[in-house]
């Protein structure tokens, strides 16, 4: 299999990350050696076999209510919250304009 | 001062509770410790102010006779767990400025205990590595030769215990990442059952296999801790409602007469180094002449465990980390739009280890060859947890390496991601099924004129953390071992 610079860009976009022009060739021979990696489980035979999602015993999980926990004082946990944010206006997230 | 650091947890905790010393003055001796280290790299963010208070918090309650467990203990706490008030990095650039408005569960278990904050250590890159090179904040190094790496992810966790930074540290384990660091460094490192300790508050990286541990430097602390940061918690369905048991109780109670122990084929291969092989195999041999009975045993399907892993574990990752949009907290640079702010604060804040997992766990997602990689990984995951559910009937715990080389010199493997991969194999079948494992030294070998420590891996069936730690602790009673050198 081989990759293309689209094939990259377009993971890339999906992926939400950037790669420039120039580390897209290193990236896509190191990725394709990986993918030949991974690929080493298509010559396993799994016909029948279930997934595995997970090893946790959810259905015996204790269920907790469904209600909200209200702050003793929102307004400060509010604050707290929002003072990891880049870019805030008012106690809201600032985001770039998103319709014309 | 360094009798004072080289006491185990559990020592310090017994000259704590009988006041011959105080709480601040291990702090103080620990703080002072760090700063004298600097150059191991081991923490990312030092307590001070709040360690000190702490202490003398735990200094007035064993005053006033209120003691709970571990009062007064520091203890170093790997930066992937969410520390209010305590910048929470997970080593990565994009959190660099992140604090955390709560607590960790298994963090919050050992401040309600009476333990004592020191600070937050390095580990690679929201845990994504064997080596701690991928650390946004440079290598952590390993203290028995500062030129290696001291293990991965919890890098610094390794380091600083090893190295009388604190008495122990908290270690998350996704592929190996407490076992494998622990191997490196000559300590104990134990992962618990997938479920024993609550993943709340944890920085998720793949959460079908997180799991919390300790790093510790005797066994018997291992089973202290794993008591206190163990149990149900309401905030994460996949904890496990069953009782913690007593651990530390129970060491020394195991007849070794009849024990079972498996040593399977499939981990005693070329590319482990031969040295290590025959000695795990001689533990193996002098548990045998205390009555045990050793059997060779086979996990048919070790072999697909890695790439069944690469799938897996980046699938996941690339999935949690999508909450990393440079809006909420964390890094921001912006774009012309959206979805550029997006892409360039991503960019601009993930290293190049969580670039490629996000770019491989989001193809083997994507819609074309979701059953080719993520369906297949998933089965052959089936297919290792059933071969150590058919091992498990006929042996009562396995014997493994736990890595398959020494502490390399760093820089040997960042290059070559496969090859850093592969240091997982012995480590990455265990956390897939989901089973408890733990490595404890097994002595040392000597490479380019330096002892480097190597680990036995002992893993166990499910929930039966105990059977691994009543081994383990039979082990350093056999072998009288040493303790990781204390350098000046």
């Amino acid at each position: 299999m081989s990759l293309e610079t689209k094939d990259i860009e377009k993971l890339a976009t999906l992926s939400r990350l950037k790669f420039t022009p120039e580390q897209i060739p290193a990236f896509a021979a190191e990725f394709e050696n990986i993918l030949q990696f991974v690929g080493q489980i298509q010559s396993l035979d799994t016909a029948g076999v279930p997934p595995l999602t997970t090893t946790a015993n959810i259905e015996s999980s204790p269920e907790r209510p469904d209600t909200p926990i209200i702050p003793a004082d929102p307004i400060a946990r509010r604050t707290q919250l929002m003072s990891n944010a880049p870019a805030q206006e008012m106690g809201f997230f600032v985001v770039p304009k998103i319709v014309e | 001062m360094s009798d004072l650091l080289t006491l185990s947890a559990t020592e310090a905790l017994k000259k704590l509770h009988s006041k011959e010393v105080s709480s601040v003055e291990l702090t103080q001796a620990h703080l002072a410790r760090i700063e004298a280290r600097k150059h191991l790299n081991t923490y990312l963010t030092v307590n001070t102010e709040g360690a000190l208070k702490a202490a003398q918090t735990a200094d007035s309650a064993i005053a006033n006779g209120e003691i709970a467990p571990l009062t007064g203990l520091p203890l170093g706490i790997k930066d992937l767990f969410c520390t209010t008030g305590i910048r929470t990095t997970a080593a990565s650039r994009f959190l660099d400025n992140f604090v955390p408005a709560y607590e960790s569960t298994v963090t919050q278990n050992l401040w309600n205990a009476g333990a004592v904050n020191l600070g937050k250590l390095n580990m690679d890159e929201f845990a994504m590595g064997g080596s701690g090179e991928n650390s946004g904040y440079g290598p952590a190094r390993n203290p028995w030769d500062d030129s290696r790496v001291p293990g991965g992810s919890s890098s610094g966790s390794a380091a600083a215990v090893a190295d009388y930074q604190c008495y122990a540290a908290t270690g998350s384990d996704t592929g190996g990442s407490i076992r494998q660091p622990a191997s490196f460094t000559g300590l104990v490192g134990i992962k618990p059952t997938y479920g024993r300790c609550s993943r709340w508050g944890m920085v998720a990286f793949a959460s079908s296999l997180d799991q919390a541990g300790m790093l510790t430097r005797t066994v018997e602390d291992a089973a202290l801790l794993m008591e206190v940061i163990a149990g149900h918690d309401p905030k994460d369905s996949t904890s496990s409602p069953q009782a913690v048991p007593a651990w530390k109780e129970s060491l020394g109670k195991l007849s070794l007469k009849g024990l079972r122990i498996g040593l399977p084929q499939e981990y005693f291969i070329e590319g482990l180094n031969p040295t290590i092989r025959s000695m795990i195999e001689n533990a193996a041999r002098q548990f045998e002449g205390e009555g045990a009975i050793v059997k060779p045993i086979s996990l048919p399907h070790t072999q697909y465990a890695p790439a069944a892993y690469y799938i897996v574990a980046p699938a996941e990752a690339a999935s949690n980390l999508a909450r990393y949009d440079g809006i909420r907290y964390g890094v921001r640079k912006e774009g012309k739009n959206l979805i550029e702010t997006y892409q360039n604060s991503r960019t601009a804040g993930f290293g190049a280890e969580v670039k490629r997992r996000i770019m491989i766990g989001n193809y083997a997602l994507s819609s074309g060859y979701y059953d080719a990689y993520y369906t297949k990984a998933m089965q052959t995951r089936t297919l290792i947890a059933q071969d150590f559910d058919k091992a498990f009937e006929q042996v009562d715990v396995i014997f493994a390496p736990t890595a398959p080389t020494a502490a390399y010199k760093i820089g040997t493997n960042s290059a070559d991601p496969i090859a850093m991969y592969l240091g997982d194999a012995f480590t990455i079948p265990t956390s897939l099924a989901g089973l408890p494992g733990i490595s404890v030294n097994a002595g040392t070998i000597e490479e380019d004129g330096t002892r480097l420590p190597v680990g036995l891996q002992i893993i166990g069936p499910r929930w039966n953390e105990q059977v691994i730690l009543q081994v383990a602790h039979a082990w350093e009673q056999l072998a009288g071992l040493t303790q990781p050198p204390f350098q000046k």
